[in-house]
């Protein structure tokens, strides 16, 4: 997984705020703050988490996103933003994306990060029939 | 006015699930569709739902009503501050989480005579019988899970409870001594490996009593339990709600179990710490609009 994290915010403010507390979690993070800037940077490289900042973005802008969003197949995006605002966003084709509502919680976002930039591919969460093979398990039911 | 069709019993058979925050928030998403609710706090010992309301000082509560300080449950009934949506606070007098029999039966018939149109309990965690016997007077029962094994053990471990219980009135009402122990020998399954499933222990009934057994299979088959898996990291993430409806398939025999999610979401957690309601609080966050769905489900 590429190392590179991309944030996406017009408004700087939120997007200094999180870029600065990645940085306290040792993750160096690239703000953009143009649909051009973000088409541009995935196009040099495809990030290994992008963050998109939904607060302040225009209609246009959310539809951008939403069809970035579906290119962006080895990625994991974290969608930020108004809850309403995000429902608009195509349900994930992968397991991949994350959203998180308002309040914007940047603590939050550096910790999924962290995480998903840790994740191996051995790490993947168990396969589907884990979790009922450990249920019955545990209830006696096999 | 009540009617004998809008009682929610949300239920947490595992603590710390959310069970208390979806009963406050639900009965907010229902007044917003234009139901009176009415929230009754029954974790008894333990009550705190007027505190998601935000209510400090406790003019009345239930203990008033169990202790005989008031005739009617409907003197308790405390206003909120949302509209169309009043609240009885939680007793937490010593002894009334082990209310007398008569008690619970008198609370009960209160209960449906309450004026509105939804009651919502907020039950007790666990899978007293306290809990049962009011999950069983609702119409609408809720179970509310998240998707970690421990939860999802308890909650299908109250479905099983739900549904023995409910078997045992049933066999008894219609005065069926030896289905009454075959019920009895089914919690030894590996003793009686047959009766592990509904299914094998229907087939060993029919052989005893053909007629009960036949109703009774139907009673259980018809039971649409509700279930909330809460926390689910997105909504598409549906994978724990679909093992328990295939386990309670599988197992129990019932075969429409509904799931809905409600996913995680810092909102909760910031109106919380703010002693507000997250509908009145974030009512744009994730966690609102799935609890407004939910509602969408029970408005009748």
């Amino acid at each position: 997984m590429s190392r590179l994290v991309i944030v996406f915010s017009t408004d700087p403010v939120r997007g200094r705020i999180i870029q600065k507390v990645l940085m306290r979690s040792r993750v160096e993070a690239l703000v953009l703050e143009t649909i051009e800037q973000v088409r541009e940077a995935i196009s040099r490289q495809a990030p290994g988490v992008a963050i998109f900042d939904t607060a302040g973005c225009f209609k246009g802008e959310i539809n951008h996103l939403g069809n970035l969003c579906g290119t962006l197949a080895q990625t994991a995006v974290i969608l930020v933003g108004d809850g309403a605002v995000l429902e608009r966003f195509e349900a994930s084709a992968t397991e991949k994306e994350l959203r998180l509502s308002n309040p914007l919680d940047p603590e939050l976002i550096a910790e999924k990060v962290g995480t998903l930039l840790s994740l191996k591919v051995e790490q993947k969460p168990s396969e589907d029939g884990s979790l009922e093979k450990d249920l019955k398990g545990f209830l006696g039911l096999r | 006015m009540t009617n004998a069709n809008n009682i929610i019993a949300v239920i947490g058979p595992k603590g710390g699930v959310g069970k208390t925050t979806i009963s406050a928030n639900l009965a907010i998403a229902l007044s917003k569709l234009g139901k009176k609710v009415v929230a009754v706090d029954l974790d008894l010992g333990a009550s705190n739902l007027h505190a998601i309301f935000g209510i400090k000082q406790l003019k009345n509560s239930l203990d008033d009503f169990v202790q005989n300080k008031v005739a009617n449950l409907s003197d308790v009934v405390l206003d909120t501050e949302i509209e169309n949506v009043a609240m009885v606070c939680g007793g937490d007098v010593p002894g009334i989480t082990n209310m007398p029999y008569q008690k619970k039966l008198k609370l009960i018939r209160h209960l449906s005579m309450l004026d509105c149109d939804v009651v919502l309990l907020d039950l007790a965690p666990g899978a007293s019988y306290n809990v049962s016997d009011f999950s069983l007077i609702a119409q609408n029962p809720l179970l509310v899970t998240t998707p970690e094994i421990p939860s999802l053990m308890n909650v299908y471990s109250f479905i099983k409870a739900a549904v023995s219980r409910r078997l045992l009135f049933f066999f008894k009402r219609n005065k069926a001594p030896e289905l009454v122990a075959l019920l009895e020998q089914a919690k030894d399954f590996e003793k009686h490996p047959r009766l592990k499933t509904m299914e094998g222990f229907f087939s060993a009934a029919r052989e005893i009593n053909p007629g009960v057994a036949d109703s009774a299979h139907k009673i259980i088959r018809g039971l649409k339990p509700f279930l909330i898996v809460n926390r689910v990291p997105s909504k598409n993430d549906t994978k724990a709600g679909q093992i328990i409806q295939k386990m309670l398939r599988e197992f129990l025999s019932i075969e429409s179990a509904e799931v809905k999610t409600i996913r995680e979401d810092r909102a909760v957690g910031h109106a919380l710490a703010r002693m507000k309601p997250v509908l009145i609080e974030s009512p744009n966050s994730f966690f609102a609009a799935d609890i407004e769905e939910i509602a969408r489900e029970f408005q009748g």
